[in-house]
Parts: structure tokens; C-alpha cells; sequence
């Protein structure tokens, strides 16, 4: 059986925030950043009872049909919702056909579909191994785009009234964390002490959204009002060089963590299927894909509805630990 | 009864009918020489091809002694005599059957055959035409050794012996293709490999159904997983002294004659980076020269695939001098930038094979013609732009500093420079992924090709991202399986 260490599940899942990050389509504030960071700890968590129904041996065929296809429906609306962003993002971002209407939009998600497809088809050994060279190389070029953007932030901007209170960007931070139910399918596939792998990755996030989003409010603060793209518009914003542009760094980290981050939950779906569906045996992942790229042109990015992805997120976390406890505390009573 | 079943066969006893079916299984080869001569009082006949052994050895050492036996009772007793009396030579096997005879024959044996024997005596007298030890032609190397394999097996196992003297080395030797019967011989050192990849690779080895074995080509997909891999997983040497150091760190190798290469399984992208000169050199430099050549395989693939894609798609990357350069240098050229990036480096791959595959002195002159002819004429008459000429030329060069990659960079750099002028840098890195996976689905025997990078393995990068100094890199006994990644 494919197996992952803590560092693939930790690149492959980080890949997937960084890229929501970069498509976060609202303004923020240092509120954000604080928002963001406390969110992934209390993810953590809630994700810890989880970790250890794994480490006892529990795994997702344990589960009730009702659960499996639940985080399947979840995992297949993020993953649209991941298509949603990219063209709504693409707007700040120049992708070659991208402003040809329909057909460039197609185009763009069908080249990322479609090299999805082979990503996945490789299987998720593979898809691990790249994500982690993928995500060594977006953590360079995200590293030079932060030093840029902090020889040209304004201090300043931490003063800056908030525009939002905790709560609030708690659950904004929850609703982009729309990669909980790929995480909760790959934990499962992880090599050694998941509670140690949760840690692991959810401490990396909460250092990684902190970073970037302080690094763009800092950037971007004075301007927010009139930005639609904080993140993307912040990395264009800061230049290291007086005479030469660096954008095509963020555009390549863009579209490869775009790719990774639709794989990943393309080969979550597909295992998900898998389990739920048995009889359908062939195409899952083109499937998959196919779904997510329908459901993307249907319906908008997550900040358009927090609450609803927020609540989802939670319930994709504690979905399976719930029903084993309740389906545990049944059996007794049966026994009993 | 078919061929097969006839080779099958048993040595008859009787000699005239052992001589008519080696004639008649022979075809009735002219190559194929039988000497009858009487020695022992016994009818007796030495078979040998014709090329393939020396005659002053046969001789001298077979004949010269054998026609002087003193009279014995029976052939087996003659045989007898033979094999405990005179050493006539140090490789000296039994046939009890045609396939054996005929084998050994091939192979540059002289066999003996005696009225009423049933098997046959051979004597290796092997003299036949073979090319000497040369240096390697595409391996280069300045302070390490300039001796190369050979197309004959048994001087490349020699080779092999005399720089790993130690009885853990072991080699064995094995035919395969039914027609060519070809000698294929596996080596590795029996305290170093790992026993679960030897019992694969045998099992490999073991599936192999072939007509002929002409070159490793024949071999290397037998030893490599079924799927898709731009990159190969096993690799290819022909040099003995980086073959031994790959048998140190418990890989296996496999040697065929007739090929002057060995491969070796298991092979890591890492390998392609590192030449022997590395350990000669001092660390730093050889650090140097690693990432040098690290930095030359990323411009050889992507150079030209990002000029193209910054200039047709992405011009305000460029700072204001070198935009005005390259739109001065690009206005008068007739064809958009990405038909002529493409014209230029297939003219090269064109130029390339014409000095490869052209008899030497002309391959030259050829590649002399079209580089600065074709080139000069091409840039002078507008057809290319100086820019873009130059951007191809690095491109090129940087493919020649890891020429153990050369297929796979011609092919990647074509691709690239394709998704780059169509759709830009988001093409570009569209495709890196589906490469970065590629080169990550890579692995045979459980062995990651992208080892030790990722899955990452501290131990291993004391010779890869850099080269620690001799002492530290003897204490940590390396051997390849620290990579091996178990099946769980």
C-alpha cells in the first residue's frame, strides 16, 4: 500500500494553503494574519482525536457510508472552489488566452485538469515526492517574494484600524482551509505517529499564513481598500530590483501549486470513490476533475461564504472521530 | 523432429553419426572445421570455428599433445587420460548434448570428440579479432584511469577483478537470446547488495525471452518498471572504475558481449551529476563543479522555453536596456520567435546527427559547414536573431555538461520551449509538473530515482548537494540501500 512520511503530508497540505493565500479575494488586516495563525492551532486540535483514532488502527473503510460520501461531496467542492479561485485570481495575473471569455477560462482549467489527471494517475507515492521538491522550490521563491515585499513594507500598516475582530477572521481562516478533507484522507495514509504528523503540518500552516498574509498587510496595507487580490497584489507590489520585475517567481509558484493543490484533491476523491462508490471502477479521477471544474464555473470563491465553508471544514475534521464514538458508544449499548 | 528438439539431443557414441549431425545441424557451415585425426588408437575429430580460435594455440597446446597419447582401451579412458594428465587449457567444460556443442563452438572453444564417447571434450582457445582496451569515448576523464570496457565479456570481467580484488565480488555468467546466445554476466559484491534487489534483478534476468542480445537497449527494459519514465532507472558506464564504485555501494551490474557498456540497477537522477574527477579533485571544487553542472541541466532544458516565453508573452520581465536590445535585434527577423527557436535547435539535432552517424572525417567537416555557414548565413540574412541564436547555443552547451542525460534534455528542451511559447511561464511550469512527477514516479526494485532529494535522506546528500572529504565519506559506509523505501 502507498505510504507517505509526515514531511510529504505536510508539503502536500501546505501547497494547498499557500495557493488559497494567494487567491484570498478580500481585505485584510494584522487581525488577518493573527486570525489565520490561531485558526490552524485550534485545527490542530480539533484534529488531534482524530490522529489518534488512526494511530488505533481506525481508517476511513471503517467509517459509515454516510461519512465517506459526505467528505467526498466536501472534497469536490473545495476542489471547484480551487477552479473558482484560479480564474477569479488569473484576473491579477497574466495567463496567456486567460481574458479570451469562456474559452480562455476553459482552456486554463482544462490544462490544469488535464495535467492533474496525470499527476494523479502517477499515484499519491509520486504525487508526495513532487509535492515536496514543489514545495521546497515555492518556499524559495516564496522566501525571495517576502524579503522583497520587507525591504518595501510599511510599518505603519500594523496600526492600521482593523477592519475585522478575531472571531471573525477565525472563521475566514476556517473557511480557507478548505484542503481539512484531503487532509483527513491522507493522515490516514501517513507512516508513523499521526498526532506527531497533525502537529507537524498545522504548526507549519500557522507559521505560513502568519508570514505571508503580516507580510502583505505590511505591503498593501495602505492601498487595501482598492485591491481585490491582497496576496497576489502584494508579490507584484514588491520588487527586490530597481531595473528588473520578478513576478514570473509568483506566477510559476501559482500555477505549480494550482496543479498540486487540484491533484491532491483529485486523488482524495478518487480514494473516496473508491470507497463509496465501488462499482464505478474506471475514470474516477478524470471524473473527479470533471465534477470540480463544473462545480467551479457554478459557484464562487470562499470568501463569498465563509460561515458555510467554515462549518464545513469543521465538520470535515470531526466527521469521522464523531461517528466512531457514536457508532462505539452504540455497539456497547447493543451489547450491553 | 524440429531443430530445437535435434539440439536437444544427446552426443551419439558412434563418431561418423556425430560428425554428420554437427554437419547437418550446421548447415553445413564452411566456418565450421572438423580435423579427424587417430590418437590412442582411437578415431578421434577436434571441431573448432573457423575465426573464432587461435590456431597456433590449438595447436600448440591441443593437438601437439593430444596426437601423441599412447594407446588406450576405450574413448572414455582416452578422455580420462586427457582431462587428468595434460592441462591443455585453464577453462576446460563437458558437452552431453548439441545445444552445449554448439554453444561452446560459438564461443571460441575447440571440442573433441572420440568414437564412443557421448559427450564431448572442449578446451578454451579462444582467438578470435576483438578491439583492446581503449579509452572511454564518452565518459570523459582527466586524473582517473583511461581504460574502457571492451565488446568482449570475459577482458571487461578482468577489468573488473583487477580493480576489486576482494572474493565478496562475484560474477556470474549467464546466456540469453535464443539465437545469439549471447554471454551475459551479473556482478555485484555479496556483503554489499542487498539480497531482496539481487533476487529481483535474477527474476528480471530470468523473464528475459529474446531472439538476440546486440546492446544493453536489449536488456535495460527488462530491468526497468513497464510504465511511462522519461528517465531511465537503470544506468549505463563504460567505464570499469566508475562500474566498481557503483558494485561498492551495492548495486548490480550486468555485462553483456559484445556491448563495451555495463549497465547498473539501481540508477538515481544524482548519478548523472557526478564524474569520477569529483574524487579526485578537492571538495570545494568538486562542489564546484556539482552545481555547475546542476545549473547547466536547468539552462540546457529551460533557457530557450523561458526566452521564448518572456519575450512572446511576458516583456515586462524584461528591464527597459535588454527589452530594447531584444526588440531591435527581433524586428527585422521573419518568423515569430517560437518558429524560430524551434528551427534552430532542430537544425542542431540535425547537425548533431549528421556528425554522429557520417564517417568521422566528414562528420566533422559537416558539423564545421553547417555551424558556422549555416549559422553565420542564417543570423546575416535575418532569419534568426542574434539573441535568440545565442540563448540556443547556451542552451546547447549546458545539454554537453551532462551528456549521461542527452536524450532526455533534446526531448524536454523541445517540449518546454513549446509550452513556454504558447502559453507562456504558466505552460512552462504546467508542464515542470507534470515532469517533476514524472521523474518522481521513477522506481525500480523500490529504489526512488529522485533519492536522496525526495524522499530526502540526510546521509545521502554528503555526496550529492555536496562532496564531503574523503575520510568522513569512507566512515559512513554507504551503501545504495539506505535509499531503498519498503513496501509497506
Amino acid at each position: 500500500m502507498n505510504r507517505i512520511s509526515k514531511l510529504q503530508l505536510a508539503a502536500i497540505m501546505l501547497i494547498g494553503d499557500a495557493f488559497a493565500l494567494f487567491c484570498l479575494h478580500c481585505g485584510i488586516c494584522v487581525m488577518t494574519a493573527v486570525g489565520f495563525a490561531a485558526g490552524s492551532l485550534i485545527q490542530l486540535f480539533l484534529a488531534l482525536p482524530l490522529a489518534r483514532l488512526y494511530d488505533r488502527g481506525h481508517t476511513l473503510a471503517d467509517c459509515g457510508r454516510a461519512v465517506r460520501l459526505a467528505l467526498l461531496a466536501y472534497v469536490l467542492i473545495w476542489g471547484g472552489s480551487l477552479f473558482a479561485m484560479l480564474w477569479q485570481t488569473s484576473s491579477v495575473i497574466y495567463i496567456p488566452y486567460e481574458d479570451s471569455g469562456l474559452w480562455g477560462r476553459l482552456l486554463t482549467g482544462g490544462l490544469i485538469a488535464a495535467v492533474c489527471v496525470y499527476v494523479s494517475s502517477t499515484g499519491i507515492k509520486a504525487l508526495a515526492r513532487s509535492a515536496v521538491i514543489a514545495a521546497g522550490l515555492g518556499a524559495v521563491c516564496v522566501a525571495i517574494v517576502v524579503v522583497s515585499a520587507g525591504i518595501q513594507s510599511d510599518m505603519s500598516n500594523i496600526l492600521r484600524p482593523a477592519g475585522s475582530d478575531l472571531p471573525r477572521e477565525l472563521i475566514h481562516g476556517f473557511a480557507a482551509s478548505g484542503g481539512l478533507g484531503s487532509f483527513v484522507v491522507l493522515l490516514g495514509f501517513t507512516d508513523g505517529d499521526r498526532t506527531d504528523a497533525a502537529a507537524l503540518y498545522f504548526t507549519c500552516k500557522a507559521v505560513l499564513s502568519f508570514v505571508v498574509l503580516f507580510t502583505a498587510v505590511m505591503v498593501t496595507g495602505g492601498i487595501m481598500d482598492v485591491l481585490d487580490f491582497p496576496v497576489a497584489s502584494a508579490a507584484q507590489l514588491s520588487q527586490p530590483f530597481p531595473v528588473q520585475r520578478t513576478d514570473s517567481l509568483f506566477l510559476t509558484v501559482f500555477s505549480v501549486f494550482a496543479v498540486y493543490t487540484a491533484a491532491v484533491q483529485a486523488s482524495a476523491a478518487e480514494y473516496l470513490a473508491a470507497l463509496t462508490i465501488p462499482r464505478l471502477r474506471r475514470f474516477r479521477c478524470t471524473l473527479a476533475l470533471a465534477v470540480m471544474v463544473a462545480v467551479g464555473a457554478f459557484i464562487g470563491s470562499p470568501s463569498e461564504s465563509t460561515g458555510l465553508y467554515a462549518a464545513a471544514g469543521l465538520a470535515a475534521l470531526l466527521a469521522v472521530p464523531a461517528e466512531s464514538f457514536f457508532r462505539g458508544g452504540v455497539l456497547k449499548h447493543e451489547k450491553a | 523432429m524440429t531443430r530445437n528438439e535435434r539440439e536437444k539431443l544427446p552426443i551419439p557414441s558412434g563418431l561418423r553419426d556425430n560428425i554428420a549431425m554437427i554437419k547437418e545441424l550446421s548447415g553445413g557451415s564452411s566456418d565450421v572445421l572438423v580435423n579427424e585425426f587417430t590418437t590412442g588408437g582411437i578415431s578421434c575429430a577436434l571441431i573448432c570455428c573457423e575465426g573464432m580460435v587461435s590456431s597456433q594455440t590449438a595447436a600448440e597446446m591441443i593437438l601437439t599433445p593430444v596426437t601423441g597419447i599412447a594407446p588406450q582401451g576405450s574413448a572414455a579412458e582416452l578422455f580420462r587420460y586427457i582431462q587428468t594428465n595434460l592441462l591443455l587449457s585453464t577453462d576446460r567444460p563437458e558437452a552431453h548434448d548439441y545445444d552445449a556443442l554448439f554453444r561452446l563452438l560459438n564461443s571460441g572453444f575447440a571440442v573433441l570428440i572420440a568414437d564412443g564417447a557421448d559427450f564431448a571434450l572442449a578446451f578454451g582457445v579462444q582467438g578470435y579479432a576483438s578491439r583492446g582496451i581503449q579509452e572511454p569515448a564518452g565518459e570523459g576523464n582527466i586524473m582517473g584511469s583511461h581504460e574502457g570496457f571492451t565488446e568482449t565479456v570475459r577482458t571487461n570481467m578482468s577489468l573488473i577483478r583487477r580493480r576489486l580484488k576482494s572474493p565478496e565480488l562475484v560474477m556470474e555468467l549467464m546466456v540469453k537470446g535464443e539465437r545469439s546466445r549471447t554471454d551475459i554476466c551479473l556482478c555485484y559484491m555479496r556483503d554489499r547488495v542487498p539480497v531482496r534487489l539481487l533476487d529481483r534483478i535474477r527474476r528480471s534476468l530470468d523473464g528475459i525471452k529474446l531472439e538476440s542480445v546486440l546492446s544493453t537497449g536489449y536488456i535495460r527494459p527488462f530491468l526497468e518498471k513497464q510504465s511511462f519514465e522519461l528517465f531511465s532507472s537503470a544506468g549505463v558506464t563504460e567505464r570499469p572504475d566508475v562500474l566498481c564504485s557503483k558494485l561498492i555501494e551495492g548495486r548490480v551490474a550486468v555485462l553483456v558481449d559484445g556491448v563495451p557498456y555495463a549497465i547498473t540497477v539501481p540508477r538515481l537522477l544524482c548519478e548523472s551529476f557526478h564524474t569520477l574527477d569529483d574524487y579526485a579533485y578537492k571538495p570545494y571544487y568538486a562542489v564546484f563543479g556539482r552545481w555547475l553542472r546542476y545549473g547547466a541541466f536547468i539552462i540546457a532544458v529551460l533557457l530557450p522555453a523561458v526566452y521564448t516565453a518572456i519575450v512572446m508573452h511576458h516583456p515586462e520581465l524584461l528591464n527597459s536596456t535588454l527589452l530594447m536590445l531584444l526588440a531591435d535585434a527581433e524586428k527585422d527577423a521573419p518568423l515569430p520567435i517560437l518558429a524560430e527557436a524551434l528551427i534552430v535547435l532542430l537544425m542542431y539535432e540535425m547537425i548533431r546527427e549528421a556528425g554522429i552517424r557520417l564517417p568521422k572525417p566528414v562528420g566533422g567537416a559537416v558539423s564545421i559547414i553547417s555551424g558556422l555557414i549555416i549559422g553565420d548565413a542564417a543570423v546575416k540574412s535575418g532569419l534568426v536573431s542574434t539573441p535568440l541564436l545565442t540563448m540556443t547555443a547556451l542552451a546547447v552547451l549546458g545539454g554537453l555538461v551532462v551528456p549521461d542525460l542527452a536524450p532526455q534534455v533534446t526531448v524536454l528542451r523541445l517540449a518546454f520551449l513549446v509550452a513556454g511559447g504558447i502559453m507562456g511561464v504558466f505552460g512552462i511550469s504546467l508542464l515542470a509538473c507534470a515532469v517533476l512527477t514524472n521523474i518522481c514516479a521513477t522506481e525500480d526494485y523500490g529504489f526512488p530515482f529522485t533519492a536522496p532529494l525526495s524522499p530526502f535522506t540526510a546521509a545521502g546528500t554528503g555526496d550529492t548537494a555536496v562532496r564531503l572529504g574523503m575520510r568522513k565519506m569512507l566512515r559512513r559506509g554507504f551503501t545504495v540501500e539506505a535509499y531503498h523505501e519498503q513496501d509497506k
